[in-house]
């Protein structure tokens, strides 16, 4: 009976395994993968609401996908147009931007050897400048492959979310009947506490996301910033990785206002706007939506978001703190399986 | 002997049929729902295989929910030490079909097991826990509510009996 209960746990791990690699192994399968997840996290409570009301579970599916993807077309009807523009101009413009990072660095250096010794000073510059190209690099020379695997995305993303939503439930079911009786208990309370918590950590980093993205735009569009669309979505997402997101979500604003030569008040107004943004974030957003969802220490926070992007990059430091979350909720679960009771 | 009315089925039906529906149907929680209603728990609850001899949970263990037996017989022991310090196993009661135990770990939050189950010969068994108990609130608060409701009278009961018992107990204890 042991040495069945061995094999099937083996089956178990090794179908477990089997999925996660091969997730892993096919090209934008994971993008596509984390993306549905969220449609699947934002949708499912309307399937649920349609299920209270008594329609079939198929409709109550097809439903909400018809009408968020209805929407989906809607807005990238509206949105797409500007950020191919604002897309396009900034590619065009490249060579004066990367002229203009140059320029900067020279100024830079001038005035570092002014006040440091040289070595130090051309040391400095030349990693700054370096450090800068290669960021501006990344960010525009590897547009074509991003819009390669963004159809990719388009296509996949929506389709797993929507048999997700549709047959989600069964096919964990299903996986589960694989698991040991002995281990039954504990599998089964774990998906439960996992997939509450993504639920809610999911749509709770969304609405974070949506709500500080509008500010960062409406403030753009009040401080008359060129690009404010395409600023406030970048800065929306890298917001998402914890402590370095901000910051990476800030420099493009302040490159291209360095690149249109743009007096000193603007990077005062572009830090202020960020600084707010920030502030907003943290005082009020992340208390009313975010907090006590994932219960996790700064230390693990940071540690999680490097290891995350050591592993999966950008994608790696955003995904970092659910699967840290999810870790965390494993780890305790089966240490209050093993543990902590002793016959009286 | 003692925990016996934490054990023995108290609401044992006299149903000789074993599917699934018919023991969902016939068990005292899921009495007040409608046949579509038991449908939806069937697609919900989870079927479990055991070989004689194999444990379904121990003394202790986190529970998250209760079995149903459709096909067997379990065995309920409790495990005590003794004054030496010594572990022994004491056997209280045994159930068979349409029985059911582990109900209380619906409602506790963390949960531990109170006594150990042992399968006396291959049964079947469903597993109704509380992700399943979550999930029927959710998708129907109706049944969602019967069933609580249901649960609700059986730990009462429960605890109705161990407290007369105890009362029984303690009023021998003076004599």
């Amino acid at each position: 009976m042991k040495r069945q209960r061995i094999y099937r746990l083996l089956f178990f791990l090794g179908t477990l395994a089997a999925i996660f690699f091969f997730i892993l192994w096919v090209r934008n399968l994971l993008t596509s993968f984390v993306i549905a997840s969220v449609f699947y996290f934002l949708l499912s409570p309307a399937r649920d609401t349609l299920e209270r009301k008594g329609l079939h579970k198929a409709m109550a599916a097809i439903l909400p996908f018809t009408l968020l993807s209805i929407g989906a077309i809607l807005i990238l009807w509206a949105v797409v147009p500007p950020l191919t523009s604002e897309m396009e101009s900034i590619r065009v413009d490249f060579p004066k931007y990367l002229d203009s990072i140059q320029h900067t660095s020279l100024n830079t250096k001038i005035y570092l050897s002014k006040i440091l010794p040289i070595d130090l000073a051309m040391q400095i510059t030349s990693s700054l400048q370096n450090g800068i190209s290669s960021y501006v690099e990344g960010i525009f020379k590897n547009v074509p492959e991003v819009v390669s695997s963004s159809l990719t995305i388009l296509f996949l993303a929506p389709l797993l979310s929507f048999f997700m939503l549709l047959d989600g439930r069964n096919i964990i079911r299903k996986l589960l009947t694989l698991v040991p009786n002995n281990l039954f208990e504990l599998s089964l309370s774990l998906n439960h506490q996992i997939s509450t918590q993504m639920g809610d950590f999911i749509r709770a980093r969304l609405w974070e996301t949506v709500i500080y993205t509008g500010f960062l735009w409406v403030s753009f569009l009040i401080l008359d910033f060129p690009f404010a669309l395409l600023l406030a979505v970048v800065g929306g997402i890298m917001n998402i990785i914890p402590y370095v997101g901000p910051i990476i979500g800030a420099i493009p604003a302040f490159l291209i206002a360095s690149a249109q030569g743009l007096d000193s008040t603007v990077y005062a107004k572009l830090l202020f706007i960020y600084a707010s943004a920030q502030i907003f974030d943290m005082v009020v957003i992340i208390p009313f939506l975010v907090a006590k969802i994932v219960n996790l220490h700064p230390v693990t926070v940071v540690l999680s978001v490097i290891v995350g992007s050591q592993i999966l990059g950008v994608l790696g430091m955003i995904i970092s703190l659910p699967v840290a979350s999810t870790i965390k909720i494993t780890i305790s679960a089966i240490y209050k399986h093993l543990t902590g009771y002793q016959i009286d | 002997m003692m925990l016996q009315p934490m054990w023995d089925n108290l609401f044992r039906g006299d149903k000789t049929k074993k599917t699934i529906f018919s023991t969902l149907k016939g068990n005292t929680l899921f009495k007040d729902l409608s046949d579509y209603q038991i449908r939806l728990i069937q697609n919900l609850v989870n079927i479990r295989h055991y070989r004689a001899g194999e444990v379904v949970f121990h003394q202790g263990e986190v529970g998250v929910g209760m079995y149903m037996i459709v096909k067997g017989t379990v065995d309920i022991f409790v495990e005590e030490a003794n004054l030496k310090q010594d572990i022994q196993q004491n056997f209280v009661t045994h159930l068979r079909e349409d029985d059911f135990f582990g109900e209380m770990a619906l409602v506790e939050e963390d949960g531990r097991r109170t006594a150990s189950v042992v399968c006396r010969e291959d049964s079947t068994l469903i597993g109704f826990f509380k992700p399943d108990l979550f999930e029927i609130i959710n998708r129907s608060p109706d049944a969602g509510v019967k069933i609580l409701f249901r649960l609700s009278q059986v730990l009462a009961t429960r605890l109705s009996e161990t407290t007369s018992l105890i009362k029984t107990l303690k009023s021998k204890a003076h004599r």
